[in-house]
């Protein structure tokens, strides 16, 4: 946005992180209606990625964003290899540093989703404590850049924790509406939401995430993931463009 | 993956752990977020509108504190803010829906992470408007 319009990067920021509030309840409420978000996991990372975004957003109000720009260019990078080849089960059985009120079993996070017609799949989840930290990673960096964080979130699921692609998608598309929210509930109390850039962003993509979810609903997982790969490299390397003041 | 007889196929599959998806929430959450949403989408339509008709001096970015005197002053960009404040409270709406669904079932570990996450939420309106 800050590119397209030429305008100031905090009243980019604030406008691009309503927008994603609209997104996310938009494509969360038809992720949950389809059965391929796991609620209780989305809960459990919100408190994470609630605190989080909340830091991000005054990160971004106090800081030039340059150095934490690159940084994330790095976040990037690292979650590639853990999209084409999760971490799988734990060896120890998930138990070690984690607090026994977390450990996977107490907070009941296995669930399970209709693959294909029919075709029920059930499915563990592991590390719920670095998942934990990792969305809290992935709500600074919401709040900072006016992102969701799905891009984060995703491969933290998949990665670390074991959830299968498309429930690990529905359930950041769930968690992103209460992290945006935090963080745009910060800049308004500032004052940095224009209310006509803002309102206009969050109507047009209103708009667009409506046919996306539904995209994501039919493509193949394999698929998904490699385009999902594709999209943090890229992402990543804009970042480092833009942290080495090739892009603006 | 795809078994010609659906029967057979739910016969191998595990039980299914109900757990991760309370079935009653995965009813209540869309139509809390599908609510907010419209309210938000036709105040901020409907706002911008008026906005785009009879243009104020500026459509200058403004303060959550300073909505309810726009809203006073028949100004549009007051309809708009207050369309943007409801997309912005409808996710802790649906939070506060889970709480009222964990309470219910005296699931007090779930309660308390969703109390968690309101008081993170309400902590960032008081934050924002210090």
């Amino acid at each position: 946005m800050t590119l397209a319009l030429g305008i100031d990067i905090k009243l980019a920021v604030a406008a691009s992180i309503v927008a994603v509030v609209a997104t996310s309840t938009g494509s969360g409420a038809a992720s949950v209606r389809r059965g391929v978000a796991n609620t209780r996991l989305g809960m459990f990372l919100e408190v994470a990625t609630s605190a989080g975004a909340i830091s991000g957003a005054f990160l971004a109000i106090a800081l030039g964003a340059q150095v934490l720009v690159a940084l994330f260019g790095v976040a990037l990078v690292a979650a590639i290899p853990f999209m084409l080849r999760p971490l799988g089960a734990p060896k120890n059985g998930g138990a070690g540093l984690v607090p026994a009120i977390l450990h996977p079993s107490r907070l009941r996070l296995s669930g399970h989703f209709e693959d294909s017609k029919d075709n029920l799949v059930a499915y563990e989840v592991h590390r719920p404590g670095t998942g934990f930290l990792l969305s809290g990673l992935a709500g600074v960096v919401s709040g900072l850049l006016g992102i969701g964080g799905g891009i984060i979130k995703v491969p933290t699921m998949r990665g670390a924790m074991g959830v299968p692609m498309k429930v690990a998608v529905g359930t950041s598309n769930f968690m992103i509406g209460v992290t945006a929210a935090a963080a745009a509930l910060v800049f308004f109390g500032r004052g940095a939401v224009d209310p006509v850039l803002a309102s206009t962003a969050a109507l047009g993509v209103v708009v667009g995430s409506r046919y996306a979810t539904r995209v994501v609903e039919r493509i193949d997982t394999h698929r998904l993931v490699l385009v999902f790969s594709a999209v943090l490299a890229l992402m990543a390397l804009s970042m480092f463009l833009k942290a080495g003041g090739v892009l603006p | 993956m795809n078994s010609p007889d659906p029967a057979e196929e739910q016969a191998d599959a595990p039980a299914p752990p109900l757990d991760a998806r309370p079935a009653d929430l995965e009813v209540v959450i869309p139509k809390v977020l599908r609510a907010g949403l419209l309210a938000a989408v036709l105040l901020m339509a409907g706002g911008l509108l008026w906005f785009a008709l009879r243009p104020p001096s500026a459509g200058a970015p403004f303060s959550l504190v300073d909505l309810p005197a726009l809203l006073g002053g028949a100004d549009p960009r007051g309809v708009i803010g207050a369309g943007i404040l409801i997309l912005l409270l409808t996710p802790l709406a649906r939070v506060v829906a889970s709480l009222a669904h964990f309470v219910r079932e005296k699931d007090r570990l779930y309660a308390a992470l969703t109390s968690i996450v309101i008081l993170n939420l309400a902590a960032a309106i008081a934050l924002g408007v210090v």
